[in-house]
């Protein structure tokens, strides 16, 4: 109700009652206590005008059909419009193209219950002023109630002074460091000339200077490329072409250009584990520079006559690159800040040659693959640097890449224009698929591999497929698995009988049905998701067995012993099991020699550290995972279990 | 490719001519025709009939590009190889470079006691 008509209604009742001075007195009070508030909540709004009229950024607030309905002082400085000319009118006149017209239909879909673009994260976007300019601003938006009605509150701050000296910056490093090479290539030629005795003997005296001049110059070099590198990240210029590889080779390339440095510094470099064919999607310069920095440094660091050890582990998305080294490793007041510019160590390490640039870039140029980098370096264990990157198909379909496959595949099949057809046919399916070309590959990637199912080609020029598939059936771990037979020779009636004894699931003729290829798959797959899980649990703590066996009863059978020796008696039953769950403390003592015998009965089967404690990097580097109990949620257990036994 | 014995070189920094200088002829044994500017370059050239033409791509006049276009409009030139030694080499410049007929890009910094091997590999 507007205060005059407050007023002349107070003044009216008085009129009325104007004899009664007990009523009138009443009336009095309430009229000075209604005043007294009123100017509080006049108070309040001035003062809540002023704060808004008087802060950096710019506010203005919208309702749900993106009507403008408030508009502060730094709104108008930054869009250019007085406040009475954009009130009531949509916002989207503060925004150039595409943002102009889509802004309707994010608001409806917001309201909608859609995925918020900006509101609640804040980011930065195009605004447009009164003249028609675009500019760089950052917007951040709340949304809140207003009497029951949404209400949207934009921050807006503009950013083209901010952009423009970033610009001007990143130009300047880039002149600079142009400019300083000139006189560099001078420099450096100069000396390396005189150093390379093309201008006549140097003397002794004068050797050693010359060579700590060009050392130096070197390392100035090296600097203003890291440099170079850094801005152009920063500013979004570097230029990245991205194709697919083999991690394997990747790393072969990596050791042979790095193996010259190595001997120099007299320290071995050793790639332990070469894996299956695995394709990502990188710069392969680039990933040459992370790879050569990440070894440089372990080399730098490593003591004498010791090995630089490169190891690659493999899961369904990414594979785990790690270079570990037996240095002193890395104090804990430096962790925080190794991916920093300019952060080594101490002054000394300087003496090793680096910029203290390259962890940083590297870190830039993994992230830019969608992988992550990191470390750990317990205390007199060396360090391990790492990184992951995720795996990409061979053949580019992008749609795989979104959903998790559904199985995995082998399949052995001689013929390439055939076995490409296959995976085609499977990776539509959703199917991860490896490809043996012959049985003695198909060998190898059983050996190193779970798979749902294996297609077999029968004729072979070095061995019969079916001669091969009777002596697998003799392996353990290999008995069960589901096996399709295609070939271009029809069943004979004696390995129709064999088809029974060896469980071939199918016998396919080429050329190749697609439907029925996949109907047989899919019937499989149907299958072994039904079949539970099974896992061996090693675990004297009861309460813990309990425990983990409540929490993965839908999806597995487990079998829990509870010291060193019942876990030899239930190995030596040779039952394949799908995941080995193991702590490291029995009460009959440690399991470190129980692991080998873990990989010997069960080469496949993964293995799972649940321990109290964090164990060291020669241990976790046998299993899949190594899990610290009070530092491992249920949901965390289960989600590893389960993505394991999958 | 025949026998490369005659380099026509043009860079406009004088300091790096000279270190060039060494660097192709007393350790290469080359024989060099330096010169400093595009313009004067391509007067030069049909008189000094070179094997190999090594340019810088940062000069005043006229950049090492204009001077590569230039210099292929010349006849007979079309046919002499053409590196360009440079601090810009990053993928797309190099790929730039190419496409305008250089048959490779030797960067800068280079090491001088390395140079004339470096042109050797690059030719065969």
């Amino acid at each position: 109700m507007p205060e005059n008509r407050i007023k002349s209604l107070i003044n009216e009742l008085k009129d009325k009652v104007k004899d009664d001075l007990k009523v009138l007195k009443l009336i009095d009070e309430i009229e000075s206590s209604w005043i007294e508030q009123h100017s509080l909540v006049s108070d309040g709004e001035e003062k809540l005008q002023s704060i808004l009229n008087n802060v950096y950024e710019g506010i203005i607030t919208i309702n749900s059909k993106g009507i403008i309905d408030s508009f502060n002082l730094a709104a108008e400085n930054i869009f250019g419009y007085e406040k009475d000319e954009v009130i009531g009118k949509n916002v989207k006149i503060l925004m150039p193209e595409p943002y102009h017209s889509e802004h309707d239909g994010y608001l409806l879909n917001y309201m909608n219950g859609g995925k918020a673009k900006v509101i609640g994260i804040g980011r930065e976007v195009s605004g447009r002023r009164k003249n028609g300019t675009t500019f760089p601003l950052f917007l951040a938006v709340t949304n809140t109630n207003n009497k029951g009605q949404p209400l949207f509150v934009g921050m807006v701050r503009d950013l083209s002074e901010q952009k423009r000296l970033e610009k001007l910056k990143n130009e300047f490093v880039s002149t600079v460091s142009h400019e300083l090479r000139t006189p560099l290539t001078s420099i450096r030629g100069s000396l390396s000339l005189i150093d390379g005795g093309a201008v006549g003997e140097v003397s002794d005296k004068i050797k050693p200077l010359i060579e700590i001049a060009l050392n130096n110059s070197e390392r100035l070099i090296l600097l203003i490329n890291d440099i170079l590198d850094m801005e152009k990240i920063e500013s979004g210029e570097m230029d990245f072409e991205f194709e697919k590889v083999d991690i394997n080779e990747m790393i072969e390339e990596a050791i042979l250009s790095n193996q010259g440095y190595a001997k120099e510094h007299n320290v071995n470099l050793t790639f332990e584990n070469k894996i299956e064919k695995t394709f990502i999607n990188v710069d392969i310069n680039r990933l040459q520079q992370v790879l050569s920095n990440l070894i440089s440094n372990a080399i730098k660091y490593s003591p004498k006559n010791e090995t630089v050890l490169l190891s690659i582990e493999k899961n369904k998305r990414q594979v785990t690159i790690s270079i570990y080294d037996k240095g002193v490793g890395i104090p804990d007041s430096f962790k925080k800040r190794i991916f920093q510019k300019f952060a080594q160590a101490d002054s000394s390490n300087k003496k090793k040659g680096g910029t203290g640039l390259g962890l940083n870039i590297s870190k830039a140029i993994i992230e830019k693959f969608n992988g992550e980098i990191g470390f750990f370096s317990p205390k007199n264990e060396g360090t391990t640097f790492y990184f992951n990157l995720p795996i990409s198909s061979e053949i580019n379909t992008s749609n795989n890449l979104l959903s998790e496959p559904r199985g995995k595949v082998l399949v052995v099949e001689d013929e390439h224009d055939i076995a490409t057809l296959i995976k085609m046919i499977l990776e539509k399916e959703n199917l991860d698929c490896d490809i043996a070309y012959s049985i003695e590959e198909a060998r190898n990637y059983l050996k190193n591999n779970i798979y749902d199912v294996m297609t077999l080609d029968v004729l072979f020029p070095e061995e019969d497929g079916i001669t091969w598939l009777e002596e697998i059936r003799k392996n353990e771990s290999l008995k069960d698995l589901a096996v399709i037979i295609i070939s271009a020779k029809a069943i004979s009636s004696s390995e129709g009988n064999k088809s029974v004894e060896l469980s071939i699931i199918d016998w396919i003729n080429k050329p190749i049905n697609e439907d029925h290829l996949i109907s047989s798959l899919n019937k499989v797959i149907q299958l072994n998701k039904d079949k539970k899980s099974k896992i061996l649990h090693i675990e004297d703590d009861l309460d813990i067995a309990h425990l983990v066996n409540i929490l993965t009863k839908d999806i597995a059978d487990i079998t829990l012993v509870t010291s060193n020796k019942d876990t030899l008696i239930e190995l030596e039953k040779e039952v394949s099991y799908d995941l080995i769950l193991l702590d490291m403390m029995l009460s009959d003592g440690s399991v470190d020699e129980l692991i080998p015998r873990i990989k010997k009965f069960n080469p496949q089967t993964p293995i799972v550290l649940f321990s109290a404690k964090e164990v060291d990097f020669t241990i976790k580097k046998q299993v899949v995972k190594a899990l610290v109990k009070s530092r491992t949620s249920n949901a965390l257990l289960v989600e590893t279990i389960k993505n394991i036994i999958k | 490719m025949k026998d490369i014995n005659k380099i026509l070189y043009i860079e406009d920094e004088l300091d790096i001519q000279a270190i060039t200088k060494i660097a192709l002829c007393d350790i290469g044994g080359f024989t060099l025709e330096i010169c400093s500017s595009g313009k004067e370059e391509i007067q030069k050239i049909s008189s000094f009939n070179p094997d190999l033409i090594l340019i810088d791509v940062m000069m005043p006049e006229m950049d090492g590009p204009e001077t590569l276009i230039e210099l292929k409009k010349i006849k007979g030139m079309e046919s002499i190889p053409v590196i360009f030694m440079t601090a810009k080499v990053q993928k797309q410049e190099i790929t730039y470079y190419k496409s305008l007929g250089a048959i490779n890009v030797i960067s800068k910094p280079f090491d001088p006691m390395n140079l004339a091997q470096q042109i050797k590999n690059i030719l065969q």
